[in-house]
């Protein structure tokens, strides 16, 4: 990752200095060393802000949002999993592909911060990553952590190491292999009863505090105006209780449908650790059992399921 | 349908869900529907999920 | 806080459960619980072998069992030509137990808001029915700066009861008639404590100071913000600002909410207070379309200058109490002492 990292600053260098683009969207460190942030550089200069390290997990497309509609192009670094918001962006017209310069990352995997801390015993760490995995140090101690024991939960399935849309790729790329099933805790849940599958999500979802950090970090809620933000017709209850926040996710999954690309940031934004990625991944496996829909993003133009109509479509309840 | 099958995975009986494709002129059609959901309905378990926040 | 006859003397770690166990049996108990891996949140316990003592600080602040998320004030039954308006139960009596100084600080902070010249009732009878029980630090957190605001993590004024952790046991001090009350309930007895509870607790305060990660001199951020409030800083550090509500959500200041009636179609329904975030998009919207802080920007400006100068200079007490959970727990690194220290350098 080191030499991505200096491969990120000499090519985004590069683009602000030759004018190309007007600003760099892409990963700097945050204000201790376990932390990371993104960054907005605007001059060459600040071209060293930048970074790749195992804890660049945010999905830099969704600020592509806020540059759209202003003159110039943005650069925005994108790992595999970024990349297919891209993508979709473009499916659902948000997106004007000349607006972007994509500096691909090819991403071996991400560590979970909070395995991390597990390890350390404490959160004043810092992370590298090594080949033989993730090198975590901290005062008065370090240790050299297999990957596969630490990578983040969304890694485990990582569907693509090597973006699927880029301009450029700024590390080598990286032998895909064969994924693990992605929707084995989606499997697991479904074989529970109805009163177990109740019980499950209304004890996560009785702790959910409707910060709608997980509609904010999403790239596919694109919305000007958000349902939820609606105070009449009160779709959803503004009030937290088991009713509405049931309903919030509900609906924001059904918002979604067909367009999340499995990102996982919903998921990592959570304040108070809801697995809110198995909600949308039984969708993903709905799509891809009754559709035969690969994941969405996965490829621009792509068959959108939940967009066409095909004489073939299953028809269950007619 | 992808609804349905969202609601059974969070311990919602995918029966309380009915679509049905009924134009406005079939009002026969759309009692009936109508009437089977609500008859089907009597038979399940209140589901306090689903009533207003209290 | 009225302090009569302070009790003062050690109890054991058995004697804490015997202490919590009559609240919990009568389901009166809330106390920190460790709800998923790194989070833990205050709930209510039945059993208090289920509570944590194993923690720094909870994920998100006890504020809500004096000011909850969403609670109903106000109820009316439909169907009649008249409106039939009834007022909710009243709240139970709790105890509420495990809480720091940072955010026993907090209800301090929060006292002139709801307490002040225009009370809020449930505010008042929550707080007249919770008994609160202070836990005091043995180690600062690694985000927290409590001592910043002078603030000591070793013990504060507004617990009922207030427990210091003395190897093995806790030395018990209560300071109001609720938390005397609590403890002549549980008919736990106090042991004489081996030192004088003001000196251990300056001893610990020194020591603690000193095992903090990083502290800031927040000394001329209220002039320095006032001075910048047009600077671009604002607008840049709200580049990477998410609009969500989390900072303001764990907060234990933090305190805006918004009143909203919601009928059903049988004609009854409730008035709400539920909490709102100065960071989400329609909060200065005004019926008119017009909306004073349109951008991330502006927005995230209020919410920082709020908690570094507004609160003080409206009623004379700081409105950070340096307890570190937005630092932790901001998705995208917005770090409030930073922003201190950038304000200040920026005045140099």
């Amino acid at each position: 990752m080191k030499e991505i990292t200096l491969n990120l600053r000499a090519r985004a260098m590069e683009l602000l200095a030759g004018g190309r683009v007007d600003l760099v969207i892409g990963y700097g460190t945050g204000s201790l060393p376990e932390f990371v942030r993104p960054v907005f550089v605007d001059r060459p200069e600040r071209a060293e802000e930048l970074i790749f390290n195992p804890l660049c997990a945010q999905n830099l497309t969704k600020y592509i949002l806020d540059y759209r509609d202003q003159p110039g192009r943005v650069a925005v670094v994108v790992k595999g999993c970024d990349s297919r918001s891209i993508n979709q962006m473009m499916a659902d017209g948000q997106l004007d592909r000349e607006k972007v310069f994509l500096l691909g990352i090819n991403c071996p995997g991400l560590a979970d911060p909070v395995l991390l801390s597990v390890a350390a015993g404490r959160r004043d760490w810092q992370v590298e990553a090594e080949p033989e995995g993730f090198r975590l140090r901290w005062p008065g101690g370090e240790r050299l952590l297999p990957r596969d024991e630490f990578l983040m939960y969304r890694c485990r399935t990582c569907e693509h190491h090597n973006p699927v849309v880029s301009d450029v790729l700024l590390g080598d790329p990286i032998l895909q292999g064969e994924t693990p099933d992605r929707f084995a805790e989606v499997r697991r849940i479904e074989s529970l009863t109805p009163e177990e599958r109740a019980a499950y999500w209304d004890a996560l979802f009785a702790r959910c505090l409707r910060c709608y950090a997980c509609r904010n970090a999403c790239p596919a809620c694109t919305c000007r105006e958000c349902i939820f933000d609606r105070p009449e017709p009160e779709w959803v209850a503004r009030v937290v209780a088991p009713q509405s926040n049931l309903a919030y996710h509900l609906v924001r999954a059904m918002h979604v449908a067909g367009r999340c690309v499995d990102c996982g940031e919903c998921d990592r934004v959570c304040p108070v650790a809801i697995p809110l990625r198995e909600i949308n991944r039984k969708i993903l496996k709905e799509l891809a059992v009754l559709f035969g829909a690969p994941t969405p993003g996965t490829s621009h133009p792509a068959p959108e399921p939940l967009a066409t109509f095909a004489v073939t479509d299953p028809e269950v309840w007619l | 349908m992808l609804f349905q099958r969202l609601l059974e995975y969070v311990g919602v009986a995918p029966e309380r869900l009915q679509v049905r494709w009924i134009s406005g002129s079939e009002g026969q059609k759309f009692a009936a529907a109508v009437g089977e959901l609500a008859a089907r309905l009597q038979n399940l378990k209140p589901d306090a999920r689903l009533r207003d926040e209290p | 806080m009225s302090v009569t006859t302070p009790t003062a003397g050690t109890i054991s770690r058995p004697d804490l459960a015997r202490l919590l166990a009559g609240p919990a049996a009568d389901g009166r108990l809330v106390a920190p619980v460790r709800t998923a891996p790194g989070v833990v949140l205050f709930a209510p316990v039945r059993d208090p072998g289920a509570l944590t003592l194993e923690y720094v600080n909870s994920t998100v602040s006890p504020k809500g069992c004096l000011f909850p998320q969403s609670e109903k004030i106000l109820g009316w039954r439909g169907g009649g030509p008249k409106l039939d308006l009834y007022s909710p139960p009243e709240p139970q009596p709790l105890v509420l137990f495990g809480v720091r100084p940072c955010d026993l600080r907090a209800i301090t902070v929060l006292e002139p808001v709801f307490g002040g010249g225009y009370p809020d009732p449930y505010w008042r009878r929550r707080r007249e029915l919770t008994t609160v029980v202070g836990l005091g630090c043995t180690e600062p957190g690694p985000y927290c700066f409590c001592v910043a605001w002078g603030i000591s993590p070793v013990a504060a004024p507004e617990a009922d009861l207030m427990l210091t952790p003395v190897d093995p046991g806790y030395l018990v001090q209560s300071q109001s008639p609720k938390g005397e009350e609590l403890l002549r309930r549980s008919g736990v007895s106090l042991q004489a404590a081996g030192t004088e509870p003001a000196v251990l607790r300056e001893r610990r305060t020194a020591e603690l100071t000193a095992r903090f990660r990083r502290l800031i001199d927040p000394t001329g951020v209220e002039a320095a913000a006032e001075r910048l409030f047009d600077h671009p800083y604002w607008r840049e550090l709200a580049r990477r600002c998410l609009g969500c509500g989390i900072c303001t959500y764990v907060c234990p200041t933090c305190h805006c909410f918004n009143v909203i009636d919601r009928t059903a179609p049988d004609g009854s329904g409730g008035r709400y207070r539920c909490w709102d975030s100065c960071l989400f998009e329609r909060f200065t919207l005004q019926a008119s379309g017009h909306n004073p802080r349109p951008t991330r920007a502006e927005r995230l400006r209020n919410r920082l200058l709020h908690k570094l100068s507004y609160h003080r200079s409206r009623y004379g007490l700081e409105g950070c109490t340096g307890c570190g959970r937005c630092v932790a727990a901001c998705p995208v690194n917005i770090d409030i002492t930073e922003v201190v220290a950038d304000l200040k350098g920026m005045m140099t």
